[in-house]
C-alpha cells in the first residue's frame, strides 16, 4: 500500500516537474506588484506604456573621468560600434543630430503639411532667400544649404527643430555633455517592442564589453540606467535573495532537525511535502498566469516553510505506542482548522488588483492545501515512530486569570503605543515600495536630468478608437495650453500631434498652399536683384505642388521613421483604444497652473498628475486591503467561534493571534519604515500562522505528554518561521523586506502571546470544547 | 563651420621656419593677437553669380575670434569661448556653440590652430602637413563623422609666414574660397 501511494505521488510530482520544465517562466516585472488602475483606463493604459513601451527600453549612457575631448572621442566611437549592432540596438544617439538623417527621408516630401505660418508673398520669400545667404556668409550655410533650393524656407528643418528643441543637453565637440562638461551622455533605444529583461541583459552586456574594448587605456567610466537596466538589477537581487534564502533555510532545517528530532531520516520526510507543495504551487500558477514572479518565488519559498508545520506537528505528536495515522488522526482536527484558515486568509489576495499579489495567493493556497493533503494521507505510511525522536521538552508556565489579564493588556498595549508614537504610520510614497535601491534610483534621476529627457509628471490624457478623433482633440488641447506658455507658466508642451498632425489638420494646410503659378510668380518676384538662379528652384516648384496632392501623412508612415520612439510614448494604442498623452514641463507655479485649470474645464478633464494619481491608487488600493485584511479576520473569527462553540474560547484564542497582528504593525515602525500595502498583506500570514499556534496551545491536552508534544511542534515552527522571516527582513528589495519584518516580528509575538494566554487553561482537559478531542 | 575655417587665411604672423606641423603650431603659439582682410568666395550650382563678401578678422588670445563683414552689408561675429554672437541688421542673436556642433567644429579648428593647441587639432581632425619650395600646405579632414558626411576637405595653403588661402569643398558641389592679404 505504501508503495503504491509512493509510486502515484512519485508519477504526479514528476509530470509535474517534466511540465514545470517545459513551461515554467519566472518574470520580475515589479509592476505586477504595483496596482492595477482598473478605474481610469486611460492612466491604466500610460502606466502599461511607460512601464512597457519605449521608455522602458531606453538605457542612458554616461561617460567621466577624462578630459571633454577624451569623452567624446570614446562618445563617438562607442556609438559608431554599438549602431553596427543592429539586432540588439535600434538606436544610438550621442546627439541632437545623431539621427540618421536619412532614415527620415520619407517625411520630406510631407513638411509642407506638418508644420504652420509659411508665407508665400513675393516680399516674405525675398526675404527668406536673402536669409539664406546671410546664411551662407556667417557660416551657417554648412547646415543650411542643401535645402536652399528644394526648401528654403527650412521647413524641414524646422519641424524637426521643433520636436527637438528642448530635448537634449547641451554639445561639445559633436556630442551630449552634461551642464557642466564633465561627462558625455548617450541616449540607447534597445531593439525589443516591449521590456524584456534577457534582451536588455544582452543589451547592457554588449555595451559593456563594447565599451571596455574601447577604453582599454583611457581612465573613462562608464554608468548605465534605466528601466530596462534597473529590472536587470532587481532580477539579479531577487535571484541572490532566493538562492541565500534557499542555503539559510537548508542549513535551519539541518540544524533544527538535528537537534529537535535528532533525525535526518525525518528531515528527508519533510521534504515530501514541501516538494510537492512548491511543485504544485508552480504548476497551479504557471498554469493559471502563465508565469510566476521572482517575488512570488522567493516570498512563497518562504511561506512553504508554514508548510513545513504540518510534518513538523506530525512528527512531534508521534508516539511509539500507535501507528502514526493514528497520532495524526488525534490531531488533524486543529491542523485542518488552522491550515483552512491560513488558506483562506490567502485566498482572499486572489483578485486583489496586483497581479502578482494573485499568483501569491494561488502559490501560497496551493502550497497550503497540497502540503496539507500530504501530510495527512501520504506522509503517516511512511514515517516509522521509531526513527523520529522528539527532544520534548516542558515549560510549566501558569498564569492566574488576573495574570494573563495583565499579560494581555501589556503585549497589546507596547506595539500600540509604538505606533502612536511614532510620526510615521501609513506609506504614502511610491518609491518607498519600489524594489530599486535609492541610490539606483538617483542615478537614474541624474542621468534623466542631465539628458533632459522628457518627464512624466504633469500629462493631459485623449483616447478613443478613432485615432483621428484623438489627434484633434490633442491638437485643441495643445492649443488651449498655449496660453499657459505665453503666460510662462510651463516652458514647453510637448504634443503628439506636433510629430503627426491629424488628417484634417494636414488637409488645411493643404488647401493654403499657393498654386504652381502663384508660387512661380512670387519667385520670380522675389529674386529680383538676387543672385540665385531660377531654374535651380525647379525641384522646389515640383515639390509644393506635390504637397498638394499627396495622401496625408498616417501613423505608420512615422513608425517606420527612428521618430517613432519619439511618437510612441506620446501616441500608442492599447485595446481597441487609441491613447495621446500630451506633456507640460518646467511648471513655474503649481498653484497658477491650477488655477488656470479651474478655468478650463475640458482641459482639466484630461489632466492628470502621475505621481499623485498614482500614489491616489496606492492609497485607495491599501484602504481597500486593509479593509479586506479586517473582513478576513471577521470571518474567520466568526468561523473559529462558530466550530469552537464558544465566543469566549474563541476570544482567548484570537487575543494572541491580535497581539501578534499588531507586533507585526508597530515592528517595521520601530524600524522607522512606514507601513505599505504589503505590511497588511503580510499580516495574513501572521494571521494565519497565528491561529495555528494559538489553536494548538489552546488544544485540549489529555497529558502532559501531549502537551510537550504541541510545544515541542510549535516552538520548532516558530523559530524556523520566525528566523527565515528575519533573514527576509533585511533583504535589499523592499517588498521583501516588508513582508520579512511584518512576519517575523508578528509570529514571533503569536507564539510568545499564546504560549502565556494558553497556560492556565491547558491544565485540565475537562476545561476544553469536546472539537479538539 | 565652414566660414570660421578660413579666418585663419588672414592672420599675419610671423613664423619662424617650420618643417613639421608641430613646429609651425609651435610658432602660432607666439602669436598673442593678429589682424588681416579676407575675401570670401561661395561657389555654388543655384548661384548665378558667385557670392562674395570683404572684410576684417581679429583674432585675439585666447581663442578669441573675430569676423567683421563689410562688404555687401555689414555682418559682425564675435567668439568668446564657447558663445558665438552675429549682429545683423542691428539685431543680435548668440549662439550657444556646443549646441552647433556644425558651425563649432571649424571654430574649434581655429582656435586650436591659432593657440598652437595641437593635441586638440588631432583630436578633432585628421591633419595632413606638408612643405616645398613654393610654401606649406595643411589638409584638415574632421573626425566627426556626421561633418565628414558633407564636408569633403578642408585645404588651407600658405608661404613662409603666411596663409594665402584656404578651400573648403563641399559633398553637394558648394565650394568656399577665401583669400587672405595682411596690411603691410
Amino acid at each position: 500500500m505504501p508503495g503504491i501511494r509512493f509510486m502515484i505521488w512519485l508519477t504526479i510530482i514528476g509530470i509535474m516537474i517534466t511540465y514545470l520544465s517545459l513551461h515554467l517562466r519566472i518574470t520580475d516585472d515589479i509592476g505586477q506588484f504595483m496596482p492595477a488602475a482598473n478605474h481610469n483606463s486611460q492612466l491604466q493604459a500610460l502606466m502599461s506604456e511607460v512601464q512597457n513601451g519605449p521608455a522602458a527600453t531606453t538605457l542612458m549612457l554616461r561617460l567621466s573621468g577624462a578630459n571633454d575631448i577624451e569623452l567624446a572621442r570614446i562618445s563617438t566611437l562607442l556609438r559608431q560600434s554599438l549602431i553596427l549592432q543592429s539586432d540588439v540596438f535600434k538606436n544610438v544617439r550621442n546627439s541632437n543630430t545623431s539621427f540618421e538623417l536619412n532614415a527620415l527621408n520619407s517625411l520630406f516630401p510631407y513638411r509642407y503639411l506638418l508644420i504652420d505660418g509659411l508665407n508665400w508673398s513675393p516680399p516674405a520669400l525675398k526675404e527668406t532667400l536673402e536669409q539664406r545667404l546671410v546664411d551662407l556668409r556667417t557660416g551657417a550655410g554648412a547646415i543650411t544649404s542643401d535645402f536652399i533650393t528644394n526648401d528654403p524656407q527650412l521647413s524641414f528643418m524646422r519641424y524637426l527643430h521643433e520636436l527637438f528643441k528642448s530635448e537634449g543637453p547641451i554639445v561639445k565637440h559633436g556630442v551630449w555633455f552634461d551642464k557642466d562638461i564633465q561627462s558625455a551622455l548617450l541616449l540607447i533605444s534597445v531593439n525589443s517592442d516591449s521590456l524584456d529583461l534577457d534582451v536588455m541583459q544582452r543589451a547592457e552586456d554588449n555595451i559593456r564589453q563594447t565599451f571596455s574594448s574601447l577604453s582599454q587605456i583611457s581612465s573613462v567610466q562608464l554608468e548605465i540606467s534605466g528601466p530596462g537596466v534597473m529590472a536587470v538589477q532587481v532580477r539579479s537581487t531577487i535571484e541572490q535573495v532566493i538562492n541565500n534564502l534557499s542555503v539559510f533555510m537548508i542549513i535551519l532545517l539541518i540544524v533544527v532537525f538535528a537537534f529537535a528530532y535528532r533525525s535526518m531520516y525525518a528531515l528527508l520526510l519533510a521534504g515530501i511535502p514541501l516538494l510537492s507543495a512548491v511543485t504544485v504551487s508552480l504548476v497551479a500558477t504557471q498554469a493559471i498566469f502563465h508565469e510566476v514572479h521572482g517575488i512570488v518565488l522567493a516570498f512563497g519559498i518562504t511561506l512553504l516553510s508554514v508548510c513545513l508545520d504540518y510534518p513538523l506537528h506530525l512528527f512531534s505528536h508521534l508516539q511509539s505506542n500507535e501507528s502514526p495515522s493514528l497520532s495524526l488522526t488525534r490531531i488533524w482536527p486543529t491542523l485542518l482548522l488552522s491550515g483552512t484558515s491560513t488558506i483562506i486568509a490567502f485566498m482572499a489576495l486572489f483578485g486583489s488588483g496586483f497581479n502578482g499579489l494573485s499568483q501569491l495567493s494561488v502559490f501560497a493556497a496551493c502550497g497550503l492545501t497540497t502540503a496539507l493533503i500530504v501530510t495527512r494521507y501520504i506522509l503517516p505510511y511512511w514515517v516509522s515512530p521509531a526513527r523520529v525522536r522528539p527532544g520534548l521538552f516542558a515549560l510549566n508556565i501558569r498564569l492566574s486569570p488576573a495574570g494573563k489579564i495583565i499579560i494581555t493588556i501589556l503585549l497589546a498595549c507596547l506595539p500600540v503605543v509604538i505606533m502612536l508614537q511614532s510620526d510615521i504610520f501609513w506609506e504614502t510614497s511610491i518609491d518607498a515600495i519600489s524594489p530599486v535601491p535609492a541610490s539606483a534610483r538617483e542615478v537614474d534621476r541624474k542621468l534623466r536630468h542631465d539628458l533632459n529627457a522628457p518627464e512624466v509628471s504633469h500629462v493631459f490624457l485623449q483616447s478613443d478608437e478613432n485615432i483621428e478623433k484623438v489627434l484633434q482633440s490633442s491638437e485643441y488641447i495643445s492649443q488651449q495650453l498655449q496660453e499657459l506658455q505665453d503666460l510662462g507658466i510651463i516652458s514647453r508642451i510637448w504634443s503628439p500631434s506636433l510629430i503627426l498632425p491629424s488628417v484634417q489638420r494636414q488637409r488645411q494646410r493643404q488647401q493654403l498652399l499657393p498654386t504652381n503659378q502663384e508660387l512661380s510668380s512670387n519667385l520670380e518676384a522675389a529674386l529680383s536683384g538676387l543672385p540665385y538662379r531660377q531654374a535651380a528652384f525647379k525641384p522646389w516648384l515640383e515639390s509644393v505642388a506635390a504637397s498638394r496632392t499627396l495622401s496625408p501623412l498616417k501613423y505608420d508612415d512615422i513608425v517606420s521613421t527612428p521618430l517613432t520612439n519619439l511618437l510612441k510614448p506620446g501616441l500608442f494604442q492599447h485595446g481597441n483604444m487609441w491613447i495621446s498623452a500630451i506633456r507640460v514641463s518646467d511648471i513655474r507655479s503649481k498653484t497658477e497652473f491650477n488655477d488656470w485649470l479651474d478655468l478650463h474645464p475640458k482641459v482639466k478633464e484630461s489632466h492628470i498628475e502621475i505621481k499623485r494619481a498614482t500614489e491616489h491608487l496606492l492609497t485607495e488600493y491599501r484602504i481597500s486591503t486593509f479593509e479586506r485584511f479586517l473582513g478576513i479576520f471577521l470571518l474567520l473569527s466568526i468561523i473559529i467561534a462558530f466550530w469552537i462553540g464558544s465566543i469566549t474560547r474563541a476570544l482567548w484564542i484570537l487575543l494572541p493571534v491580535t497581539i501578534g497582528l499588531l507586533s507585526g504593525l508597530a515592528m517595521p515602525i520601530l524600524m522607522g519604515v512606514a507601513i505599505n500595502v504589503f505590511h497588511l498583506l503580510a499580516l495574513l500570514l501572521v494571521l494565519g500562522m497565528g491561529l495555528d499556534y494559538s489553536l494548538f496551545f489552546n488544544r485540549a491536552a489529555d497529558n502532559l505528554f501531549e502537551r510537550q508534544q504541541h510545544l515541542h511542534a510549535i516552538s520548532i515552527s516558530a523559530l524556523t518561521t520566525s528566523t527565515a522571516f528575519s533573514v527576509l527582513a533585511f533583504s535589499p528589495v523592499s517588498v521583501m523586506a516588508a513582508m520579512g519584518q511584518t512576519v517575523a516580528s508578528g509570529i514571533l509575538m503569536c507564539f510568545i502571546s499564546a504560549l502565556l494566554l494558553s497556560s492556565s487553561t491547558t491544565t485540565t482537559a475537562a476545561d476544553y470544547p469536546e472539537y479538539i478531542k | 563651420m565652414k566660414y570660421f575655417l578660413y579666418l585663419v587665411l588672414f592672420l599675419q604672423v610671423s613664423l619662424t621656419t617650420a618643417s613639421t606641423l608641430s613646429e609651425r603650431l609651435a610658432a602660432f603659439s607666439e602669436l598673442n593677437e593678429s589682424s588681416g582682410y579676407f575675401v570670401e568666395t561661395w561657389s555654388a550650382d543655384y548661384l548665378d553669380v558667385s557670392l562674395v563678401s570683404k572684410g576684417r578678422l581679429l583674432y585675439k588670445r585666447p581663442g578669441k575670434l573675430s569676423k567683421l563683414i563689410t562688404y555687401p552689408d555689414r555682418i559682425e561675429q564675435h567668439i568668446d569661448g564657447e558663445q558665438l554672437s552675429i549682429t545683423h541688421n542691428n539685431k543680435t542673436h548668440d549662439i550657444q556653440l556646443s549646441q552647433q556642433p556644425d558651425m563649432a567644429v571649424g571654430i574649434y579648428a581655429l582656435q586650436a590652430i591659432l593657440d598652437g593647441d595641437e593635441k586638440k587639432l588631432h583630436e578633432l581632425f585628421k591633419p595632413s602637413y606638408s612643405e616645398s619650395n613654393t610654401g606649406w600646405e595643411l589638409s584638415l579632414i574632421t573626425r566627426d563623422q556626421d561633418i565628414a558626411d558633407s564636408i569633403k576637405l578642408i585645404f588651407i595653403r600658405g608661404k613662409d609666414d603666411r596663409i594665402q588661402q584656404i578651400s573648403i569643398e563641399f559633398y553637394n558641389g558648394d565650394h568656399l574660397l577665401t583669400e587672405l592679404t595682411y596690411e603691410d
